[in-house]
């Protein structure tokens, strides 16, 4: 408890600046530019040499990962990024789902926003659409993912099994892994339809397919590949850039999306747009 | 459908969800304006330090004595304490000056907080819409 106290003091004295310029303030207007704190001085983590092994051989993925280069918070948006967006190839949908995600309006899109309607990221957005570290505790075939966000578990067994034959969808999907070589490879079919795969509409069918690859290039880093088959929303499969999870020395704390009721404004919202139709 | 203007919906979405700004959840960067703050004196009345969102409520005076609450909203509990925030760094009764982001739909009662100047000249920030959910 001690170690944490003094971790959060530091970071506190790092983030409470002693600026005498209240004083000057009070004549600032609306609409004004803030005042910024000073620059932080945190940078990407090093690589930190060799990624651990497990007593099976596989590389160790365990740890509390935070996404970017930081390791923890940070203010700096550079290293908060976790992947450099204008290198990645945008889905390509297949005519009737572009149409879809075209017709939709800014309303839709806050309507599809886990972070708007409380929904589980589930997969794949745990590792696209989230902000939250994660803990990975890995054992002798099992991956198990501990998220902050809503207290999300996923435990998942790493001896190559096959899937179930007839899984329920559900959020985190029907997964299997197996090793390929020093690469976790999650393979995930029948996840639910609720579930967008971003921000801005792209919404999938009982057809996805989804495979993680999380690979622990060094002690301090986590990679994880995403790849999308979706055939009747993409008109090709979709594979991101490595997504970058930086270790993290802290626990995870709770976070929990709660007393939501923006969703019912904006489904009234909705109503409104349509003119009252459906 | 055809699309409509997107900054006419948003303006009609945030005015819908500030009315309810203590309770809703919503995605920050929709509702708040990180480009323009506004600053006012203040005395803490309340302290919400719960999830999804903080809440500093604070009551603004103006030359003629009248008093307006202001409501100031903050990310979660766990990403400020993270940055260094905690809620013991706040006292209801606290004189302060609040430097906040503008509700896009103009509600002059309502605030994105941007940082917390005390007295004694230290001052607390909070973060901009885009350090906290969902734009990642």
């Amino acid at each position: 408890m001690k170690t944490r106290l003094g971790f959060y003091l530091a970071a506190a004295v790092a983030a409470v600046g002693i600026v005498c310029m209240a004083s000057g303030l009070a004549a600032q207007e609306r609409g004004s530019q803030p005042a910024q704190p000073a620059k932080s001085k945190q940078q990407a983590l090093p690589p930190g040499g060799p990624a651990p092994r497990a007593a099976d051989g596989h590389p160790d993925l365990s740890g509390v990962w935070f996404g970017g280069t930081a390791g923890g918070f940070t203010y700096n948006p550079a290293l908060r990024r976790q992947f450099d967006a204008k290198a990645e190839e945008p889905p390509q949908f297949q005519p009737a789902a572009a149409a879809k995600i075209k017709s939709m309006t800014q309303t839709d899109f806050e309507l599809g926003r886990a972070s708007v309607n409380c929904l589980p990221r589930g997969v794949p957005g745990m590792f696209l659409i989230n902000p939250y570290p994660f803990q990975i505790v890995q054992t002798p075939g099992l991956f198990v993912q501990l998220d902050e966000l809503n207290n999300n578990f996923r435990v998942v067994h790493t001896d190559g099994r096959a899937h179930n034959p007839d899984p329920d969808p559900s959020f985190d999907g029907d997964e299997v892994a197996h090793w390929d070589g020093d690469t976790l490879v999650i393979d995930t079919i029948s996840i639910d339809e609720r579930t967008w795969n971003n921000f801005t509409g792209w919404f999938h069918s009982d057809q996805e397919h989804v495979i993680e690859r999380v690979t622990r290039p060094s002690m301090n880093y986590l990679n994880v590949v995403v790849t999308i088959e979706d055939p009747k929303v993409l008109a090709k499969p979709w594979t991101s850039s490595p997504r970058v999870w930086t270790l993290g020395h802290e626990d995870l704390l709770e976070y929990y999306c709660t007393n939501n009721q923006e969703v019912e404004q904006y489904k009234a919202l909705k109503d409104k747009e349509s003119g009252g139709k459906k | 459908m055809t699309r409509k203007p997107l900054s006419a919906l948003v303006v009609m979405a945030v005015a819908l969800v500030s009315a309810i700004p203590v309770l809703a959840h919503h995605s920050v960067t929709a509702e708040f304006d990180s480009s323009k703050a506004f600053t006012v004196k203040a005395t803490i009345t309340k302290i919400e330090w719960v999830n999804p969102h903080t809440y500093i409520y604070a009551d603004v005076k103006d030359e003629n004595g009248t008093v307006t609450p202001y409501s100031f909203e903050g990310g979660p509990p766990g990403a400020l304490r993270r940055s260094g925030v905690i809620k013991t760094m706040f006292n209801v009764g606290d004189v302060v000056t609040i430097e906040a982001y503008i509700a896009k739909d103009g509600s002059k009662h309502l605030g994105l907080l941007h940082a917390v100047h005390f007295a004694d000249g230290h001052q607390i920030f909070f973060g901009r819409p885009e350090d906290s959910e969902g734009k990642n």
